[in-house]
C-alpha cells in the first residue's frame, strides 16, 4: 500500500486561516456562552435561560426591523441605480473619469460619509436651503435623524451605490464585444441583447452585489448612531447599549447570537432564491 | 434628396445626445459626490467671529481658524499619530501572516482549498459591533484591552482578509507554466523566488498592503471598544465630535483630515491597482 | 433568393491606423468567395463592416440594391461565424445554436429540426447541454459554425471557421459548408488563412494585403497568373525574380533575369522594361533528354538540397549566377546533393508581372 505522504502545506495555512479562526471562534464562543448565562464580569455564572427571555422585547422587534429595512433597501435601491448607470456608462466617452470620481465614496470611511451628508441634508442644510428657494416646500424637511430613517438611508445609498457600481460596471465590460455583436447578428435587437445576453450574464454578480451591501448595513453600528432616528436604532447599537450603558452583557450576548442568526437566514434564503432564479 | 436631410438630422441629434448625456451625467456625478465634500470644507473655514448661519448658502467669512484650533488645542496630532503607526504594524502584521497562506491557499492544490477561502471572508461578515463586544472581552483578560498591541490584535483581523484575497488571486494568476519553464532552463529555489515569485506578487502586495493601511486607518467599530479611551484615532475622535457634542465645524476638520489618506490611496490605485485586485478585495466571488 | 454584396469604396481607420482602404468588390448572387492575406491585413474588419458592427468612415455597402449603412447589424440578415467564436457563456450549446432561429421567431417544431440536422453535420450530437466553457478549442468553434449556418441568411460570412479543427474533420466540414450553401444559394464571404482550402472550395478568391485588395479571380487564375509579387509569394510557392526585357516582337519576348536569359510570352512588353517573373516549383521539370529544343528555356544548376515532401521532391538548385531556385519533382526522381541538373521552364508557365 502506498503511503500517504503527509502535506506540509496545511501548515502554511496557520498564520492566515488559523488566526481568523482562533480569533473569529474565540468570540462566537464568548458571544454564546455569555447569552447562556457564563463568563459573567460579575455575579455568579452559571447556565440560565433568563436572558434570551428577556430579550425579545418591542424595543428589540423595532430596532432588528430598522436594521433589517435599512439593509434591504440600501441593497435594492443601490442595485436600481447601479445598473442602469453601469449600462449607460459602457457607452460615454470619458467613462474612465466618471467612474473615477464616481469611486470617491466608497473610499470615505463610514463615519465620515455620513458627516458629510448630514452636514447637507440637516434643518438648515443646503438641500432644504435649494428646495425652500424653489418653493417646493414651505418649511425645512427634518431628514437627519428622522423617525422613518431617511438620513441613514441616504448615508448608506451614497457610500453603497460606488460599491456596487464597481462590480456591475466590470461585471458588464467583461461581456465580450463580440459576444454582443454575434447576438446582433443573429437578429436580437437591443432589448432582446439585453434581455438574454447582458443581463443573464451579470446576475451572479448583481446577486453577489446586493448581498455584500445587505451583510455590510444589516452590521453597521456607525452611520445609523449618527445620521438614523434615535428610535429605533440599529441592532447594532441595541446590542452596544445592553453591553456599556446597561452592563448586561448576557442580553448584549443574546441580541448578538440574534443578529447572526437573522443574517445567516437572509443569506441561506436569499441565496436559495437565487439558485431559483438562476435556474 | 429628403431622406438625405432626415438622415443628416437624425445624425444630428444623436451627435448632441452623444455630447450632452456624458454632460448631464457628469454634473448629476458632481453634485452627487462634490457638494457634500465642498459643504465640509465649507464648514470647517468657517470664521467664528462670523457664524454662517440661515438662511445665507455660504459663510460669509472664511477662516482657517478651525484648522488651527484643532492641531494646537486638541488631541488630533495625537491621534493622526497613532493612526498611522497603527496601520504601519497592521499592514507589516498581515503581511507576514498572509504571505504563507495565500502562498498555499493560491499556488498548492490543497484539498480544501474552497472551504478554506470561505473562512477567510467570515471577519467581513461577522458583525463588527459583536466581535468587538466580546472580541473584546477575551482581549480584557488577556490585558492587551486599551493597548497598541489590542489594537493592532483587532485591526489585523479585520484587514487581513483584503491582503489574503489579493494574494490568493495573485498567485493564482501567475501561470505555473511560467515556474516551470524557469526550472526548465536551471533556475533553483533561491532564483525562482528572487527572479519569479517576488517581482510577480509586488503589484498583489502593493494593492494588499494599501488596503489594510486603509482598512486600520478607518476602523471604527473595534477601535472603539477595545482601545477606548487610551488609544484614540482619528476615527474615534470624529465619532465624540458627532456625538453629543456635535460641532459642526470641528467634525468638518477632523472629518477631512480622515479624508485626505484615503483620496490619496484613490488616486495611486487607478493608476496602480489592477481591477482583478480591486474586485479580490470587493470580495467579489 | 440569393442577394448580390457590392461593397463600394470602403475605408476604415482606428485612430490613425488605416485598416481598409477604399475596398471596393461585388460578389455575385450565390457566390462562394474566399479573402485570403496575411494575418493583420484587414480582414475581420472588413466582415465586421459588412455584418454593420463597424461604420465605415467612407463608402457604402450594397445588399442586392439596398444601401445597408444605416442599417443596424440585427436587421441585417447575415450571419457570422467569429474568428474568436463569440458563444454565448451563459447558454448551452443547444441555446447558442438555436438563438438565431428563435430571434426570427421560427416555429420550435422546425427549430428542433434544424438544429438536429446542423449538429449532426458539424459532428456535435450529444453535447447539446454542454456549456461553452465546458467544451474543447474545436467543439466551441463547430457550435459557432453551427450557429451561424441554422440561420440560412442572405449572406454567411465566415472567419477562419475551421482554423481549429483536426484536417479530417476540416475536410468533412468544409465539403458540407460548400453544399449548403449551394443548395440554398446563399453569397458566402469566408476568410481563411489555408491558400489550399481557399483555392479548393471558392468560386473567387480575393487577395488582400495592407487593407487593400490586390487581386479578385478564380482560383485557377489567381494561382496561375498572379498580378503581383505579393500574390504570387502569398499563394502557393513561387520563384521570384527580376528582369529586363531584352527584346519583344511577335508572341515572345526574351528577358534578362538573374537565373540567366529566358523567352516569356509576351504580354505587350517593350524592351527595357523592369518586370518580376514568378516560376512555380512544379512548373521546373528536369531533363534528361540531352536535345535541346529551341522554344524552351533549358538552364542547368547544382543540386544544394533534396527534400522528400511526400508527394512531391523539392529540390533547391543553385544557379552559376548564385540565385537559388525551387522546383517540385516527381517523388520517385533520382538526384543526389551536389550534382548538377539540368532542366526546362516552358515560356508559357512564367507569368510576368509589373512592380
Ligand atoms: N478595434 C481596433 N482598434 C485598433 N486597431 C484595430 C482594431 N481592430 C483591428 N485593428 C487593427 O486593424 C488591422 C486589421 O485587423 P483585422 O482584425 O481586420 O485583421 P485580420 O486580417 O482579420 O487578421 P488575422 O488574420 O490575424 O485575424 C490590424 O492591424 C489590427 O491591429
Ligand atoms: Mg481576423
Amino acid at each position: 500500500m502506498k503511503r500517504r505522504k503527509f502535506e506540509w502545506g496545511y501548515l502554511l495555512l496557520i498564520p492566515g486561516v488559523g488566526y481568523i479562526m482562533f480569533f473569529v471562534l474565540a468570540s462566537l464562543y464568548i458571544m454564546f456562552a455569555q447569552s447562556f448565562g457564563f463568563y459573567n464580569y460579575t455575579g455568579t455564572s452559571e447556565f440560565s435561560l433568563q436572558f434570551w427571555q428577556h430579550v425579545f422585547s418591542r424595543t428589540f422587534f423595532d430596532d432588528l426591523w430598522f436594521s433589517f429595512r435599512t439593509a434591504l433597501l440600501t441593497a435594492l435601491i443601490s442595485i436600481i441605480i447601479c445598473y442602469p448607470l453601469s449600462l449607460i456608462l459602457q457607452r460615454i466617452p470619458g467613462r474612465k473619469t466618471f467612474l473615477s470620481i464616481l469611486k470617491i465614496p466608497m473610499f470615505v470611511p463610514a463615519l465620515v460619509a455620513s458627516f458629510l451628508i448630514v452636514n447637507i441634508i440637516d434643518y438648515h442644510g443646503v438641500i432644504n436651503m435649494i428646495l425652500e428657494k424653489l418653493r417646493l416646500i414651505d418649511e425645512p424637511l427634518r431628514l437627519r435623524n428622522d423617525a422613518a430613517g431617511i438620513g441613514a438611508l441616504s448615508v448608506q445609498i451614497w457610500k453603497n451605490v460606488p460599491f456596487q457600481m464597481i462590480i456591475m460596471y466590470s461585471a458588464i465590460e467583461a461581456i465580450r464585444k463580440d459576444v454582443r455583436d454575434a447576438a446582433a447578428n443573429l437578429g436580437a435587437n437591443r432589448f432582446s441583447i439585453l434581455k438574454e445576453i447582458i443581463i443573464p450574464i451579470t446576475l451572479p454578480s448583481a446577486l453577489v452585489a446586493v448581498i455584500m451591501v445587505f451583510v455590510r448595513t444589516f452590521n453597521d453600528f456607525a452611520i445609523s448612531k449618527t445620521a438614523g432616528p434615535y428610535y429605533p436604532t440599529s441592532i447594532s447599537n441595541l446590542m452596544y447599549l445592553h453591553a456599556y450603558t446597561f452592563a448586561d452583557w448576557n442580553t448584549a450576548a443574546c441580541i448578538g447570537v440574534m443578529m447572526m442568526i437573522t443574517s445567516i437566514a437572509f443569506v441561506s434564503f436569499y441565496s436559495y432564491l437565487s439558485k431559483k432564479i438562476g435556474n | 434628396m429628403n431622406g438625405q436631410l432626415i438622415k443628416s438630422q437624425k445624425k444630428l441629434t444623436r451627435r448632441l445626445l452623444e455630447l450632452l448625456l456624458p454632460f448631464g451625467l457628469l454634473s448629476i456625478i458632481m453634485v452627487w459626490i462634490g457638494l457634500p465634500i465642498l459643504y465640509a470644507l465649507l464648514w470647517s473655514l468657517v470664521n467664528p467671529e462670523y457664524p454662517w448661519s440661515y438662511p445665507d448658502l455660504f459663510p460669509t467669512n472664511l477662516s482657517l481658524f478651525q484648522w488651527e484650533y484643532v492641531f494646537k488645542y486638541t488631541t488630533i496630532v495625537k491621534s493622526i499619530g497613532n493612526s498611522f503607526f497603527l496601520a504601519f504594524l497592521t499592514t507589516i502584521a498581515c503581511f507576514m501572516l498572509a504571505l504563507p497562506t495565500a502562498y498555499a491557499l493560491g499556488k498548492r492544490k490543497l484539498k480544501g482549498s474552497e472551504f478554506f477561502k470561505i473562512i477567510i471572508l467570515l471577519p467581513m461578515v461577522f458583525p463588527g459591533m459583536a466581535m468587538g463586544l466580546f472580541l473584546g472581552r477575551m482581549l480584557h483578560v488577556m490585558g492587551v484591552s486599551g493597548t497598541y498591541w489590542g489594537v493592532v490584535i483587532v485591526h489585523t483581523l479585520v484587514a487581513l482578509p483584503y491582503m489574503l484575497r489579493i494574494l490568493i488571486v495573485n498567485f493564482e494568476s501567475m501561470p505555473q507554466d511560467l515556474i516551470d519553464a524557469a526550472s526548465n532552463l536551471g533556475a533553483g529555489n533561491w532564483v525562482k523566488f528572487t527572479e519569479i515569485y517576488f517581482p510577480m506578487i509586488l503589484p498583489g502586495l502593493v494593492a494588499g498592503a494599501m488596503f489594510t493601511f486603509i482598512t486600520s486607518m478607518e476602523e471604527f467599530n473595534l477601535t472603539f471598544i477595545v482601545g477606548a479611551p487610551d488609544i484614540t484615532t482619528i476615527p474615534t475622535v470624529l465619532y465624540s465630535y458627532l456625538g453629543e457634542n456635535f460641532l459642526r465645524t470641528r467634525a468638518s476638520v477632523v472629518s477631512l483630515i480622515l479624508l485626505i489618506p484615503n483620496l490619496l490611496f484613490l488616486i495611486v490605485a487607478e493608476r496602480k491597482i489592477k481591477t482583478e485586485y480591486m474586485g479580490a478585495a470587493l470580495g467579489k466571488m | 433568393m440569393a442577394t448580390r454584396l457590392i461593397v463600394n469604396g470602403i475605408d476604415k481607420a482606428f485612430d490613425d491606423f488605416q485598416a481598409l482602404s477604399n475596398v471596393s468588390f461585388t460578389i455575385e448572387p450565390g457566390q462562394f468567395v474566399t479573402l485570403l492575406g496575411p494575418s493583420g491585413c484587414g480582414k475581420t474588419t472588413l466582415l465586421r463592416v459588412i455584418a454593420g458592427f463597424l461604420e465605415p468612415d467612407q463608402g457604402e455597402i450594397f445588399f442586392g440594391d439596398q444601401v445597408m449603412n444605416e442599417v443596424p447589424p440585427n436587421k441585417r440578415n447575415t450571419a457570422m461565424c467569429f474568428q474568436s467564436y463569440a458563444l454565448f457563456p451563459h447558454k448551452t450549446v443547444y441555446e447558442n445554436i438555436n438563438f438565431g432561429l428563435r430571434m426570427r421567431k421560427i416555429k420550435v417544431e422546425e427549430q428542433e429540426k434544424r438544429v438536429r440536422e446542423v449538429m449532426e453535420m458539424v459532428d456535435l450530437v450529444g453535447l447539446e447541454h454542454r456549456k461553452p466553457y465546458e467544451l474543447s478549442g474545436g467543439q466551441q468553434q463547430r457550435v459557432a459554425l453551427a450557429r451561424a449556418i441554422i440561420v440560412r441568411p442572405e449572406i454567411l460570412l465566415f472567419d477562419e471557421p475551421l482554423s481549429n479543427l483536426d484536417a479530417k474533420l476540416r475536410e468533412k466540414v468544409r465539403v458540407d459548408i460548400r453544399n449548403i450553401q449551394r443548395s440554398l444559394g446563399i453569397t458566402t464571404v469566408y476568410v481563411t488563412h489555408d491558400q489550399a482550402e481557399a483555392l479548393a472550395i471558392s468560386d473567387v478568391v480575393i487577395a488582400m494585403n495592407k487593407g487593400k485588395i490586390v487581386q479578385k479571380s478564380d482560383p485557377k487564375t489567381i494561382y496561375n497568373h498572379p498580378s503581383t509579387k505579393f500574390v504570387a509569394d502569398f499563394i502557393g510557392s513561387a520563384n521570384i525574380i527580376s528582369g529586363t526585357c531584352l527584346e519583344a516582337a511577335g508572341s515572345t519576348a526574351v528577358v534578362n533575369t538573374s537565373l540567366g536569359i529566358l523567352q516569356v510570352q509576351n504580354t505587350g512588353l517593350i524592351q527595357g522594361d523592369t518586370i518580376f517573373l514568378c516560376i512555380r516549383p512544379e512548373d521546373i521539370v528536369p531533363d534528361v533528354s540531352e536535345n535541346v529544343l529551341p522554344d524552351q528555356n533549358v538552364l542547368t544548376g547544382e543540386v544544394l538540397n533534396a527534400v522528400y515532401m511526400g508527394s512531391s521532391l523539392d529540390l533547391f538548385i543553385r544557379m552559376d549566377t548564385q540565385h537559388i531556385v525551387r522546383a517540385s519533382v516527381a517523388k520517385d526522381t533520382w538526384v543526389s546533393e551536389g550534382s548538377q541538373i539540368r532542366f526546362i521552364v516552358h515560356p508559357d508557365k512564367i507569368c510576368i508581372m509589373k512592380g
